[in-house]
């Protein structure tokens, strides 16, 4: 059975890392794949607690 | 950290690895901005109204995102400013642009909804009558070639009903009955929508009426009483008869269903589009034969969300463009006559709400005339060994109208998949050479 993978930490406004540009990918090895997983379980993860993403939502042009 | 964007568009997740803005609009826009990751306010910015962005997915295509829609490319703008480092926060246009999040209500609209449900077309995915699932999905290893694409076929004339409108049937009727609408149905058809639904339900013993031209193709006549519809031939097109229907519904007191006015129809279609990219998810664009564009919203409503960067084309018959014309209008424009063989095609009053249905969704909607239709059914047979009407031909003609290898080509080399629509040909001579001068269906 495959190994669930968790979700991780949002980080928020404050945390140094998000200040960091991010490296290219390149290969997609093993290590890529297991980040991307990570990455779609977190996404899932806040769906599942707002109810959206981002994406439903529209902002006014005003 | 590197460079990737996980995203639901609610199709379920995909992720963009390495994404790359290749093309900003000059027009700019300002929208409230949030964040996962600045949870207390909302930021008012700037943004290019379209960009296009190239990534690659999970099996390592290259994919090209063309001119995204505002709301999607508003989105693109802010995850890759995050790859750089950037906030929304970092963009506000001025002091006063900085709100509490408490302020959403007053300053975000709430998307509306589209009409067709993408978790309805993922539940009527997994349960929609078996014999209309699960259709095969070929690659023409001769076809592709002289067209000068790779060419995938999803083939939909192998089924009960001889065409892909099984599928929204099965699931509409499905529906009504698990909703517990009054049991007598009656519709309009050329013939193929009258199978589907005469199928559907006698498979639960419901009354169906089918409304039909007195021009209508004999051979589908002939089916849909076979599968126990009362047939009532009125007008002398598809729309004449679909207004008598809706009278005779009206005084009658029963329930007239319209292909491509109700959603469940088209969210039935949309299955092909569940399966076909399971099968190939590497395509770049689809194109998909338009009568009144029910089984173009569906799959594109599931594309669009699952793989948005897969181009999305309809094709319409010159001699019955009515469809063709209100997408590029943006509204409803009816003719007085159609003039072609493909009688599964043949509108000419377009449904409003399915029209509706196709606004951003579709890339370009291109129409062919019935001497390339021709040229098309022919192909199919002797490349596929498929007999198609001349409405499920339309795909293939259209990608072969566009020239092939030819630079100005949008198709050229790439993956291209179309549907056979249907096969109910009542007329077999017009699947040979000596037949140029087509009159009917």
């Amino acid at each position: 059975m495959p190994e669930k993978v968790l979700a991780r930490p949002v980080l928020v406004k404050g945390d140094a890392r998000l200040r960091i540009p991010c490296a290219a990918v390149g290969e997609l090895d093993a290590a890529v794949l297991a980040d991307a997983a990570a990455l779609t379980a977190t996404l899932q993860s806040l769906r599942a607690r707002h109810g959206f993403g981002r994406a439903w939502r529209r902002r006014r042009s005003v | 950290m590197r460079r990737m964007i996980a995203v639901d568009l609610g199709a379920g997740p995909f992720v963009m690895f390495d994404p790359e803005t290749t093309w900003r609009s000059s027009e700019m826009f300002e929208v409230w901005d949030d964040c996962f990751s600045v949870p207390d306010d909302l930021v008012r910015v700037r943004r290019h109204r379209s960009v296009s962005v190239t990534y690659r997915d999970i099996g390592g295509r290259l994919r090209r995102w063309e001119r995204l829609p505002p709301d999607l490319a508003e989105l693109m703008q802010h995850e890759l400013d995050h790859l750089d480092g950037v906030l929304m926060i970092d963009r506000a246009l001025d002091e006063t642009a900085i709100r509490p999040v408490a302020e959403r209500g007053a300053l975000v609209d709430v998307r509306p909804r589209h009409r067709l449900s993408l978790a309805a077309i993922a539940e009527a995915a997994g349960s929609i009558a078996p014999e209309f699932r699960g259709a095969p999905v070929v690659t023409s290893e001769t076809l592709g070639p002289q067209l000068g694409c790779r060419l995938t076929l999803a083939i939909e004339t192998l089924n009960p009903v001889g065409c892909f409108k099984g599928r929204g049937a099965d699931w509409f009727v499905s529906r009504q009955v698990a909703a517990g609408i009054p049991a007598t149905l009656v519709c309009a058809s050329a013939g193929n929508f009258g199978q589907a639904l005469a199928y559907a339900c006698r498979a639960r013993g419901l009354p169906l009426v089918v409304y039909a031209a007195a021009t209508a193709n004999a051979l589908k006549l002939e089916r849909m009483r076979a599968l126990g519809a009362r047939v009532v031939l009125a007008g002398d097109d598809l729309d004449a008869a679909k207004e008598a229907a809706r009278q005779w519904a009206a005084s009658a007191g029963h329930h007239m269903v319209e292909d491509g006015r109700e959603p469940e129809i088209s969210e039935g279609a949309g299955t092909i589009a569940v399966e076909l990219l399971a099968r190939e998810p590497g395509i770049d664009a689809v194109v998909v034969p338009v009568g009144n564009g029910a089984l173009l919203a569906g799959m594109a409503r599931w594309l669009k969300a699952a793989a948005p960067a897969i181009r999305v084309f309809g094709v319409c018959s010159r001699g019955a463009s009515a469809m063709e014309q209100s997408w590029r209008a943006g509204r409803v424009i009816c003719h007085d006559r159609i003039d072609t063989i493909a009688d599964g095609v043949a509108v000419r009053v377009p449904v409003p709400e399915a029209l509706d249905d196709l606004r951003g969704l579709v890339d370009d909607i291109w129409l062919v005339d019935d001497t390339e239709v021709l040229v098309a059914m022919r192909q199919i047979h002797r490349h596929v060994g498929v007999v198609t009407e001349p409405s499920g031909a339309l795909g293939i003609a259209a990608i072969a109208a566009l020239g092939g290898a030819s630079a100005d080509n949008p198709l050229a080399r790439q993956h291209v998949a179309t549907v056979l629509t249907g096969g109910n040909l009542a007329q077999l001579s017009l699947l040979s050479h000596d037949h140029d001068a087509p009159s009917c269906g």
